[in-house]
């Protein structure tokens, strides 16, 4: 009862603040609108922007990339105008678009200092594979134990990943034994004589490549690596 | 009494003192960073720590990193990100910040605690978490992206509370007799007193934005959607010895803050003097 007072007022309202407008000329009107609605205005204009935005960018998301690979303290070109990436492309025989394959090279820290597992890098790295956008993460050793503790790098034991196994047995690196851990786990390929690699301006150190815990692109990792070590 | 007159004197001077060598300090980065970018790369890496000035002022460094870098594009980029933060920050801090200071309701001082404890939590913590809501959204490389985590802000909300506290009960009461409702009272009465709070969350957003880099580094990694400040970070990789193109791209990155500071000067000031706080 008390509802149907409400919105029978409201009509009447309505009505009546439409006959005062269409009884104004033009000016003045517009002048009445944007003096008592312009609150409403600003809002409902801010409301269609912010509906056709997210439109417009759930139209044009990113698609699913095939590959993505942080390389850590890498300092050379890795875009997708490098020869690396070319060369990687033609290896491969992916059929490629813009941001199918990534090769993220910006970033740069080393959990040898206790300070830098707080940098705005190792945080973005982290980020990147718990959302299950990095696949592979190509690294240093104190990098590759510092983030393999965490549990982020996938046992290479794993069934999953038998043919990596199988085929880079003796290339592998062990996570040590430690209060968590009853035995060694393998979670890298060690790659530093990397002909690819070697031909870059990449790693002076030795260089290690661990899979992600959370990829579901297994199969092109397993391309990459190879590629790597072609 | 004239031994009173000189001690203040003295005690003045000291103080003056004091206060330009601390300015003196705060200043030198800053100078460095602008001598640099004229430098030659050789002349900016020399150890000689008596050599401040060019010897010759050059402007390559401003050139080059100037056609490499895409810094409208950039600036578009940080100016919206800006934008929209403050947008968001103030609009539903003032509204929070009426509802926990004004409002009776179930768990109004729990919920309030709970916003509280998020302020003494690092920002690390939620990096994470916040990263794979985007990522799961389909929205990395994108402006709502770099606007994701200023939507709420926990101390815009604490500030506009204690702003509202401030201002007497009478006027809505005043407000409520005259047929307001809850939300005229808010809009028309209350909201517009609190300006000088809105004003100061507005500016310590705008300079946190501007200088953010941790998360627009994670969520934006695409070139054509990164703000300044994470832009000016990947050249470390790129130009990692060559200091003048740095500090020509930083300066350059300084420029939108500096005229914004020149523009709402007098708010600035304001704004920390309200807020207690410092940017």
């Amino acid at each position: 009862m008390k509802k149907r007072k409400i919105k029978e007022n409201m009509r009447r309202n309505a009505r009546e603040e439409w006959q005062k407008i269409r009884q104004m000329d033009r000016k003045s009107a517009a002048v009445y609108i944007w003096d008592y609605y312009k609150l409403w205005i600003i809002g409902i204009v801010t409301f269609v922007f912010l509906v056709i935005y997210f439109i417009t960018v759930f139209l044009n998301r990113p698609k699913d990339t095939l590959l993505h690979v942080t390389m850590v303290n890498f300092y050379d070109n890795v875009s997708e105008k490098s020869d690396f990436y070319k060369d990687f492309i033609e290896y491969s025989g992916f059929n490629v678009e813009e941001g199918d394959v990534i090769f993220d090279a910006n970033v740069f820290f080393n959990l040898i200092r206790p300070a830098d597992s707080k940098s705005s890098y190792f945080q973005k790295t982290i980020a990147f594979l718990e959302a299950k956008t990095t696949d592979a993460v190509i690294c240093e050793y104190d990098n590759l134990m510092g983030i393999g503790a965490g549990g982020r790098f996938l046992d290479l034991s794993d069934e999953k990943v038998k043919s990596i196994y199988e085929k880079y047995q003796d290339r592998i690196v062990y996570l040590a034994e430690s209060e968590e851990r009853d035995e060694e786990v393998p979670i890298g390929i060690d790659i530093s004589d990397s002909p690819v690699l070697a031909r870059m301006n990449g790693y002076t150190d030795k260089c290690y490549i661990a899979v992600s815990a959370y990829t579901e692109r297994l199969d092109a990792v397993e391309v990459f690596i190879d590629y790597l070590l072609s | 009494m004239e031994s009173m007159e000189t001690k203040r004197k003295v005690t003045q001077i000291a103080i003056h003192i004091i206060l330009i060598i601390f300015s003196f300090i705060m200043l030198v980065p800053f100078a460095w960073m602008t001598l640099t970018a004229f430098k030659s790369a050789t002349e900016a890496t020399q150890v000689n720590p008596f050599v401040i000035f060019p010897s010759k002022w050059l402007t390559d460094a401003f050139v080059r990193v100037w056609n490499n870098m895409n810094f409208l594009l950039l600036y578009k980029n940080t100016l919206l990100l800006i934008f929209w933060r403050v947008v968001c920050a103030v609009l539903t801090a003032t509204m929070a910040g009426y509802g926990f200071s004004r409002l009776e309701f179930k768990g109004r001082d729990a919920m309030f605690n709970l916003i509280l404890f998020q302020m003494m939590i690092p920002s690390q913590i939620f990096l994470i978490p916040q990263y794979v809501m985007v990522s799961n959204m389909k929205m990395t490389n994108t402006i709502f992206a770099l606007v994701f985590p200023g939507i709420v802000t926990a101390f815009g909300t604490f500030l506009l509370k204690q702003a509202y506290m401030g201002l007497p009960k009478d006027l809505e009461e005043a407000a409520r007799m005259d047929g307001c409702n809850i939300f005229q009272t808010f809009l028309l009465i209350m909201a517009p007193l609190a300006r000088s709070s809105m004003v100061a969350l507005a500016i310590f957003t705008a300079v946190f934005a501007y200088k953010d880099l941790m998360w627009p580094l994670v969520v934006n990694t695409s070139s054509t959607m990164m703000p300044l400040s994470a832009a000016l970070a990947t050249m470390q990789g790129q130009y990692s010895s060559n200091y003048p193109e740095l500090m020509a791209a930083s300066l350059i990155a300084c420029v939108p803050m500096i005229v914004l500071y020149l523009i709402f000067q007098k708010q600035f000031i304001e704004g920390i003097a309200t807020s207690g706080g410092k940017l």
